[in-house]
């Protein structure tokens, strides 16, 4: 019985979530009939599957009660970086053709990357939201200057992944789905999951139980940053280009599903599946409004206000938790 | 009894440190420790064998739980040597703790609210079968260990933040078993649990005992270190005051090593209050029907009334209540003004003030002069001239003037507050809000973690003021300090009064008994779970 109550609790908020998606989505098809067919769902799929493998990175590191506002600019840089090197010596700088070397690559600059973020945070003892502030301008401005802030054209095997599909659904959608599993078989089953709950749930008591903060803090930045990588890569595949927007604001988004998906910003409760629905939701909201033709400025507008909601339901709903909390303890 | 069956488990690899075979399981010697300039332990020497109980006993900041931080190697010791096992080293590490088999019992237990009890026990080395947590074997350990160690049903699958108190307790001690192979601390663990719930404790700790486990039991119960005690040290400052057996130390010079002092005649008494003087505060009703129930009391000028209860009693919730710090429902009238929609700023106004328990983190500002910090509330007075500046002239005049009175040392009002002791810090906060005169002053503890010469100061200032008509609402887990000081005391239960006592009806065990189960003494002690 006791189970059930958990169990129906923890869920509530996963229900609710759903239902404001199907609302949405029954909106936008009564407003336009476009929104409800088959192509266009898929559509949103391939539109949020960047957006997902960034979120369940974004959950673990969130879960530790940190945050990584270096995302996007990960995405950029790694990329970037990767399609240079990976160029088999083509014609003019701003088309470059990539071979499949770029896919390692990357994964290999965004392991870098995180790494630095990590031993920053670790080391010096910076607030993870500032020393990703700080990496935000820094990978982007290496970004632009491997790119000289040019838009490249991108062709060869680099667009592979994110333009063959299976199933009738594009490999990222199955790619997302993939990391969504691994990250949530992660958080749930597997020691290393558990303890950065711990951590994110209790720094004291961690350090009491010994718990190693830096090995486990050190995994998550490394593993966001590798999510970074990849959805860079669907989304270069997607759009063919390497320019200034590739990743640009992806930070916003990808936090924003993230909260809204009931991970808490205040560590110690994540949801895997929540943000992949939380994902999806950003990227329908996106699709419904172009299609309804909206002006584009009412996108930022929108996201902002979704933001907005989903972080101060999770204040309210963590400070009940607390206030329940203390009053049990205190 | 698994847990407890697992001396003989692999010794872990310690080569690299000194080695002494047949040597005493854990030997303290010259241990010291210091933050900043403060010293919180002197010199300390012990030596624990296998299947031996040592409590620790000391006052609130007698540097106790410095110690258990040494020992559960969470902190490093300043100076001295320590040897477990014979093994030397100058500090142990998270990981030494963890291979040595010490378990720690923290007061403030340490557990995650977000994970479920079977994994509170285990963490961080959660059972795993092929890359996985090993749920069933993990949930059926955690159910054994609960049960036939400590007789309790809890569901290991519960979330702890759904437990109560006295079941996280509970959970706490099950994970220091569980971790515990050959020494356990454990720092107060009764101060939740309830009267059946302490004597599985106490049934605990003499099968580990038997078990040949070395036990250091931090408390300030007298009844609990005769129960169990094999040996008895006494931190008094941080230094080790006395040590011996049950035998060699005796109640009343327990208690005089502990305090420093003769406890069994106060040396205090409060003046006699007027039986004419009505009432200058009435509290009617107040509670949020969650962590304060419905309490009711007046109190006359100049009399001190003590609150006394355990922790999670709701006594400084009750504080915060009446001045306004916390929403509940009730009345608080305040010569004979009955204060609507109470908050901390009207009540100060009408002379009602409240010195929170935690002084340092709530009210000082640490890295500005004392000068600011005693004068903070009364700045309104300061100002004049056409721009409403602060007279700085009379400002130091004032701060000197409390700084004297209230026997700040050292007496300089320019040296930031970060300079000053603990107690003086403390006299620095309280010398500030009576400074303002208050018709009523709530003090929360207002000798936690001071010596024992500030301490002394502290009560006289408090005779003192409450001889002049002060009133005092005084909240003490210090049990001495209320007898000494108090007309009455009112003794909270989970939230509710469970009694009155006169001062001309004090007793020490009376008190504990109204504290631990609501119930005023009996011949039989009522079975009450403390939720």
């Amino acid at each position: 019985m006791k189970r059930l109550a958990r169990l129906r609790q923890e869920n509530a908020q996963q229900l609710s979530l759903i239902a404001v998606v199907i609302l949405i989505c029954l909106a936008f098809s009564a407003l336009s009939d476009r929104f409800l067919t088959y192509d266009n769902l898929l559509n949103i799929s391939l539109q949020a599957s960047a957006t997902i493998i960034a979120a369940i990175g974004m959950t673990m590191v969130i879960a530790t009660r940190g945050i990584d506002l270096s995302i996007g600019s990960v995405a950029n840089c790694s990329v970037a970086i990767a399609v240079t090197l990976a160029a088999l010596g083509s014609g003019s700088s701003l088309t470059l053709e990539a071979s499949w070397l770029a896919y390692p690559t990357a994964l290999v600059l965004g392991l870098l990357l995180g790494a630095f973020n990590a031993l920053v945070i670790i080391v010096f003892r910076v607030h993870p939201l500032i020393v990703t502030l700080g990496t935000l301008a820094l990978y982007r401005g290496i970004g632009l200057h491997v790119t000289d802030a040019a838009s490249i054209a991108v062709s060869g095997d680099v667009l592979t992944l994110a333009r063959g599909a299976l199933l009738g659904a594009g490999y990222p959608v199955w790619l997302a789905l993939a990391i969504a599993f691994a990250g949530w078989f992660t958080l749930s089953h597997t020691v290393f999951g558990r303890r950065l709950l711990a951590l994110g749930g209790s720094p004291r008591s961690a350090v009491e139980s010994g718990l190693k903060r830096a090995r486990i803090l050190a995994a998550a930045y490394i593993i966001s940053s590798l999510c970074g990588a990849i959805a860079g890569l669907v989304i270069v595949g997607r759009v063919g280009i390497i320019d200034t927007t590739l990743g640009f604001n992806f930070e916003f988004t990808v936090i924003t599903a993230v909260v809204l998906g009931g991970t808490s910003l205040f560590g110690g409760r994540a949801s895997i599946v929540g943000s992949v629905i939380g994902a999806i939701l950003l990227s329908a909201i996106d699709n419904g409004l172009n299609l309804i033709g909206a002006n584009p400025f009412i996108y930022e507008v929108v996201r902002g206000l979704v933001l907005m909601s989903a972080i101060s339901l999770d204040a309210y709903a963590s400070r009940k938790a607390t206030d329940q909390l203390s009053a049990d303890l205190s | 009894m698994e847990a407890l069956d697992r001396l003989d488990r692999t010794a872990p690899d310690l080569s690299g440190f000194a080695r002494d075979e047949g040597a005493p399981l854990l030997k303290v010697s010259g241990v010291s420790k210091s933050f900043a300039n403060v010293v919180v332990l002197k010199n300390v020497n012990f030596t624990l064998r296998s299947g031996e109980v040592l409590m620790l006993v000391g006052e609130n900041g007698a540097g106790k739980s410095t110690l258990k931080n040494i020992l559960s190697g969470l902190q490093a010791p300043s100076g001295g040597m320590l040897e477990v096992k014979g093994h030397l080293c100058d500090r142990l590490t998270p990981d030494q703790v963890s291979a040595f088999g010490i378990g720690t019992i923290h007061q403030e237990l340490s557990l995650f609210a977000n994970l479920s009890v079977a994994e509170n026990i285990f963490m961080p080395n959660l059972p795993e079968r092929r890359g996985r947590v090993d749920w069933k074997a993990m949930r059926a350990v955690a159910a054994k260990l609960l049960r036939e160690t400590l007789g309790s049903d809890i569901d290991p699958g519960a979330q702890v933040g759904s437990l109560s108190l006295g079941e996280r307790q509970l959970v706490e001690i099950a994970k220091a078993v569980h971790r515990a192979s050959s020494l356990l601390i454990l720092d107060e663990p009764t101060t939740c649990l309830s009267i059946p719930e302490r004597q599985r404790l106490f049934d605990i700790v003499r099968r580990l005992r038997k078990a040949g486990y070395g036990i250091v039991y931090i408390t300030h119960f007298l009844e609990e270190v005769y129960t169990l005690a094999d040996h008895i040290a006494v931190l008094r400052d941080g230094e080790l005051v006395a040590a011996g057996t049950p035998r060699d130390l005796p109640a009343d010079a327990l208690m005089r090593a502990m305090v420093g002092r003769e406890i069994a005649a106060s040396v205090y008494e409060p003046a006699a209050l007027s039986d004419a003087a009505s009432p200058i505060l009435h509290v009617r009703g107040i509670g949020d029907n969650e962590q304060v129930h419905d309490i009711t009391f007046d109190l006359r000028p100049g009399e001190i009334l003590g609150i006394a209860g355990l922790m999670g009693a709701g006594r400084s919730e009750l504080a915060e209540m009446i001045v306004g710090l916390r929403p509940a429902g009730g009345e608080v009238t305040l010569n004979g003004k009955r204060l609507e929609r109470r908050s901390v700023k009207h009540a100060a106004a009408e002379g009602l003030v409240l010195v929170s328990e935690d002084r340092r983190r709530d009210q000082a500002f640490l890295s500005r002069p004392v000068r600011e910090n005693v004068t903070a509330p009364s700045l309104k007075r300061l100002v004049g001239g056409t721009l409403r500046l602060i007279q700085s002239g009379r400002e130091s005049e004032i701060a000197a003037g409390i700084v004297r009175k209230y026997g700040v040392q050292p007496a300089r009002p320019e040296i930031p507050m970060v300079n000053l002791s603990g107690g003086n810090q403390q006299k620095a906060i309280i010398g500030r809000w009576l400074a303002e005169s208050p018709k009523v002053c709530i003090l929360d503890e207002p000798t936690k973690g001071v010596d024992v010469g500030a301490r002394a100061s502290i009560h006289e200032l408090i005779l003192e003021l409450a001889r002049n008509g002060t009133s005092f609402i005084l909240i003490s887990s210090d049990l001495p300090e209320l007898l000494d000081l108090s007309h009455r005391v009112m003794v909270l239960h989970k939230g509710r009064a469970s009694g009155f006592v006169e001062r001309t009806r004090f007793n020490p065990d009376d008190i504990i008994k109204l504290a631990s189960t609501g119930k005023a003494r009996s011949g039989t002690a009522p079975a009450q779970e403390i939720a």
